[in-house]
């Protein structure tokens, strides 16, 4: 809670309430004690109607789709509605500005609400930073009724917005470099054994003649060759090394980090996913977790979860991965890249590089 | 109702007839009937509510018209549902309102200041002046800070003027006496902090000006001002009042005391042994001793000041500090802050008729003295007291020997014969020494008290000769007509000496107990004081207090009657209550408590009250009758336009109809949030699909558009269905509850 004064205005009222005072010293009576009296009730009167409206104002709001993207624009709504035994008189919000975009409700709304009244305001929304966080309203201001002073006061359920980042390109630039500087074969991450795989087709030029089976072209009298089965020859590790903040302390500062790091990390996982190479990701969600992305659909599983399931469960998790992290980094294989992504990194580090 | 007060402070008489009741009771008619009306626009909107609103007003007219205590009640309802009425169906009635209350307000400052139209004890008036301040608020609000667009809502107003209603509202300006008293005790506490550093410091540095208090009354007549520095403090187990029956209203009432504490003086043996003697002599008994003295013990602390006296109460006998006992009246060490005696006295009613008529008859007739042992058990018998073990024989001896009329306290030097002859004029009508006296100190309580003396007449004189007497007695007599507690006494030792009466200063304190109890009470510089002591032959020396602002014995008298018959003293005060003093002092005003009327409240009739009781209980009746009716026929006119209604108006009002019957099912509070699925979970499981189907109709026909098939009959039959189930359900619920 915090209150504001209207400087000028609290000024004039104690100019008045001192006024008053002189003349109620000076001349006895209704007209002095009853004026002064109102005036000296304008203060506590106005605390008590506050307290009473907010304690029976609620507010809801939701966006109508469960999971958000980061960018698009969809239906914020707020309902409220005042089931006290006093009328609501001119409220206002303070909203979510920093990280979101309600194109029809602003800070200067001023909504009123009758005995029992329910109000709805629908606006379309678009938030600006991918992870889960609040959005919409934060505050409802309530002022007295000379706007001597507002009380701002948090509104008790906000909404939670899991915000998914976009899918872009932009790691590739940073896996590239590191390809082409290591030569580590992360590009080449399609070095492949073939093996000869079970299921046939039909030949075409340029198949291996190696690979034609000629007992299945006798029988089906069309020449049918095996397809190869690819067999990894390497592997590739991503690991994210989130951030490890409380979630009251996640500021905006906070929110942009997370917004690059998830943006970065889904870039990856779609850059390895895009072209089916399998990508082995570990990354906190509650306690360290593996998975592995190596199809359109695994990444989406990944996708799904990226938004609001980055996050460490204690403190020893943080330990664990830091741990694990340390563990590969000494047992370095050609056969194996650990690319090790952090949110948060000292200065002079890169946010991407290969241990 | 502004405007008919208005009118009636004005054109005074006009409503006399009818007076404040009848405002009053217009007032809370017309607040009734605005609450009425709020609370029927919950149910019916328009303009019906104002109409049913004033219905009840029919009924308590008929109800109140013969009440003979309040004829005015009948009168009172019709103008007020008048009054309802109009406002309710005025066009613009709301711009009448705010513009009106200002006007309002202006007339009745005007009343106020020029008629004195307004009481805060008439509570008609107080909860009009309420109703108008209300009004000017929500007015000014609305126009100023609004700007006219929607104002605030009313009920804040209304609760400012529920909680004024309750204050109490005096005619007079506000007291601020207890914030004084308040910022006096704040600054006596830092007076005690630089009280504390100066007296310290104080033999460091010599102070220029003369300041009241117990030092500074050697050298003195000059100007002075009065301080709030402690000086003493007293502690005593006794009360600090005195309780006694008022002659003339029976009631008990309380006293302050007073005490004088005396400096230099230690026990006065001379005094205690004199004064024995008059009561033996006059054969006065224990009870009678106690009507006018008695024993008292008082603790004495130095606070701010430095001495050698010993200053203890009048009537000392017994002194003792630090568990050691003493009787003399100087130390040979300067005494300082921490400083304790205790004093063990004999507190005398110097006020009372008895004791006036013992010194009266002592100082006129021959006594016969007691011998010490005598003496000593009479003392012992009235005070259990032993006067053997506070005066020694000897000294007892020696006292009877030499203590007689002391030559030096007859000593006129430097007094005109302009005051001689004053003084004979004053006392020349009467026939005794006490009466004389108490005629001089009548005479002088006339005089103004003032500390502030003009330059010229400054003299410092010491009040220890003659001579520095009669020059203060002469000044404040026949120059200045002003003074203080040194003028005053100073001229009442030299009238009395001019009379024939040896008399003397006394110098100390006279301290008046508060009214409450306290741990200890701070006798401040301010109480510094000196009165004059005349001496009467077989009494000793009385002392008596000249001084205007000091109260007399008598006024601090205890006012203790005796059971049985004593000689009744004459009244002192009848033989000086006339007028003869007044040729010498003009323009003398005269206090004269004016009772004031006594207030009687008309007992109201019981059978009168039973009977409001009871048209109260039928106002109730006939206004619950009223929500039944409104309720009835607003489910009357849904009832006819869901009949005559198309399907869809039907569908919509089932769906409402359906919401209505689940929130209340529903024992957890819910918001709704516009999602029928919402009362769908909440609703009985069985009763689920029934209700999809239902709502799946409800919104194909609100979001289907043109296109979307129309609602069946089917639709409707089982919203109905839904309907009488979860009606039938709530009411089975409800009497499981029960």
């Amino acid at each position: 809670m915090r209150v504001y004064f209207d400087k000028k205005r609290l000024f004039s009222y104690i100019v008045i309430l001192i006024l008053s005072i002189v003349f109620a010293s000076f001349y006895g009576g209704p007209v002095s004690f009853v004026w002064l009296y109102a005036v000296l009730l304008l203060f506590p009167v106005s605390i008590l109607y506050i307290f009473l409206g907010n304690r029976f104002l609620s507010l809801y709001q939701e966006i109508e789709v469960h999971k958000v993207s980061k960018g698009e624009v969809h239906n914020f709504r707020v309902m409220m509605e005042n089931s006290g035994f006093l009328p609501i008189h001119k409220l206002t919000f303070g909203l979510y500005t920093d990280r979101c975009d309600i194109l029809r409700i602003s800070d200067r709304d001023e909504i009123s609400l009758d005995i029992h009244e329910k109000k709805e305001l629908n606006s379309p929304i678009s938030c600006r930073y991918a992870g889960a966080y609040y959005v919409g309203v934060r505050y409802v201001f309530f002022s007295d009724p000379f706007r001597i002073f507002k009380v701002r006061l948090e509104v008790p359920y906000s909404f939670r917005a899991v915000v998914s980042p976009r899918i872009t390109d932009i790691a590739e630039k940073s896996l590239d470099i590191e390809n082409i500087v290591n030569s580590t074969g992360l590009k080449s991450a399609m070095l492949y054994e073939e093996t000869p795989g079970s299921d046939f087709k039909a030949y075409s030029p340029g198949d291996s003649i190696s690979a034609i089976n000629w007992k299945v072209s006798a029988r089906l009298d069309e020449l049918m060759v095996r397809v190869p089965d690819r067999m990894e020859k390497r592997t590739v590790t991503l690991i994210l090394q989130a951030a490890n903040r409380p979630e009251r302390e996640q500021d905006l500062e906070f929110l942009k980090k997370r917004d690059y790091f998830l943006e970065f990390v889904v870039s990856a996982a779609w850059h390895f996913g895009e072209q089916a190479v399998p990508v082995r990701l570990v990354y906190p969600a509650g306690e360290i977790r593996e998975s592995i992305v190596d199809s359109y659909d695994t990444f989406l599983e990944f996708y799904n979860i990226v938004a609001d399931g980055i996050f460490y469960r204690s403190d020893e998790e943080v330990q664990a991965l830091e741990k694990r992290i340390e563990v590969w980094r000494k047992a370095h294989s050609d056969e194996n890249t650990f690319i090790l992504i952090r949110e948060d990194r000292e200065q002079g580090d890169d946010y991407c590089c290969i241990i | 109702m502004v405007v008919l007060h208005a009118y009636r402070a004005w054109n005074e008489g006009a409503l006399e007839a009818f007076g404040d009741g009848f405002v009053l009771s217009a007032l809370l008619f017309a607040v009734f009937f605005c609450v009425l009306e709020q609370l029927f626009s919950f149910f019916v909107k328009g303009i019906v509510p104002v109409f049913v609103s004033v219905l009840p007003a029919f009924l308590i007219y008929f109800l109140v018209d013969d009440i003979e205590t309040m004829p005015y009640l009948g009168a009172s309802v019709i103008v007020a549902a008048v009054f309802r009425l109009v406002f309710g169906l005025l066009p613009f009635s709301g711009q009448i309102v705010i513009y009106g209350s200002f006007i309002l307000a202006a007339a009745a400052v005007y009343l106020n200041f020029g008629v004195h139209a307004f009481s805060g004890e008439n509570r008609a008036e107080l909860y009009t002046f309420v109703a108008l301040v209300i009004l000017i608020l929500s007015s000014f609000q609305h126009l100023f800070i609004e700007k006219r667009k929607g104002a605030f809502p009313f009920s804040y107003f209304a609760i400012i003027g529920l909680l004024i209603a309750f204050i109490p509202v005096k005619d007079e300006p506000i007291d601020w006496t207890p914030v004084i008293e308040a910022g006096e005790r704040i600054a006596r506490g830092a007076g005690d902090i630089y009280d504390s550093a100066s007296y310290y410091f104080s033999g460091l540095f010599e102070g220029g000006s003369l300041a009241t208090g117990y030092s500074s009354l050697g050298n003195v007549g000059g100007k002075a001002y009065g301080t709030e520095k402690t000086e003493l403090i007293l502690t005593t187990v006794e009360k600090p009042y005195v309780i006694y029956q008022d002659k003339e209203t029976d009631e008990y009432m309380k006293r302050r005391r007073g005490v004088y504490l005396v400096g230099g003086r230690g026990v006065d043996k001379e005094n205690l042994v004199m004064f024995l003697q008059m009561l033996y002599s006059q054969d006065v008994t224990r009870d009678t001793a106690m009507l006018f003295s008695h024993r008292s013990e008082v603790e004495i602390e130095y606070a701010y000041l430095r001495t050698r006296d010993e200053i203890v109460p009048l009537g000392s006998y017994k002194l003792s500090t630090m568990g050691k006992e003493f009787d003399s009246g100087t130390s040979t060490l300067i005494h300082k802050k921490g400083y304790r005696v205790k004093a063990s006295f004999l507190d005398m009613d110097f006020g009372s008729p008895y004791l006036a008529e013992l010194i009266r008859q002592a100082s006129t007739e021959s006594a016969t003295y007691a011998a010490y042992d005598e003496l000593g058990d009479y003392m012992k018998e009235v005070y259990s007291v032993d006067l053997r073990n506070i005066v020694s024989e000897a000294e007892f001896e020696q006292i009877m020997k030499e203590y007689s009329e002391p030559e030096e306290a007859l000593d006129t030097t430097g007094c005109s014969d302009e005051m001689k002859e004053l003084a004979g004029r004053i006392t020349g009508s009467f026939d005794n020494d006490y009466d004389k006296a108490r005629a001089i100190e009548e005479f002088l309580r006339q005089y103004t008290y003032s500390l502030d003396i003009a330059e010229e007449d400054a003299q410092n004189v010491d009040m220890n000769t003659a001579s520095g007497m009669s020059k203060l007695a002469e000044l404040f007599l026949f120059k200045t007509g002003k003074g203080y507690c040194i003028h005053y006494t100073s001229a009442m030792v030299m009238l009395l000496r001019l009379s024939g009466i040896p008399a003397r200063p006394a110098l100390g304190f006279c301290y008046l107990y508060p009214f409450e109890e306290e741990e200890a009470y701070r006798v401040s510089g301010s109480s510094a004081h000196t009165w004059p002591e005349a001496y009467f032959e077989n009494v000793g020396w009385v002392p008596f207090e000249p001084t205007a602002t000091y109260p007399t014995a008598q006024s601090l008298s205890w006012n203790k009657v005796a059971k049985e018959a004593v000689p009744e003293a004459e009244g002192i005060g009848e033989a000086v209550s006339g007028d003869w003093y007044k040729e010498y002092i003009d323009d003398v005003a005269f206090f004269d408590p004016s009772e004031p009327g006594e207030v009687t409240e008309e007992e109201t009739d019981a059978g009168e009250a039973w009977r409001i009781v009871k048209i109260a209980v039928i106002v109730v009746l006939c206004v619950a009758a009223l929500f039944g009716l409104l309720l009835l026929g607003a489910a009357i006119v849904r009832n006819l336009r869901y009949r005559h209604g198309s399907p869809e108006q039907k569908l919509r009002m089932d769906v409402e109809q359906i919401k209505k019957l689940i929130r209340r099912h529903s024992r957890e509070d819910f918001l709704d949030r516009g999602f029928l699925s919402d009362y769908v979970k909440r609703a009985p499981e069985s009763l689920r699909p029934e209700l999809e189907y239902v709502f799946g109709a409800f919104y194909r026909l609100e979001y289907g558009g043109q296109g979307a098939n129309s609602v069946t009959s089917e639709e409707i039959a089982k919203a109905r269905e839904i309907q009488d189930i979860l009606g039938s359900r709530n009411k089975k619920h409800e009497s499981e509850i029960r």
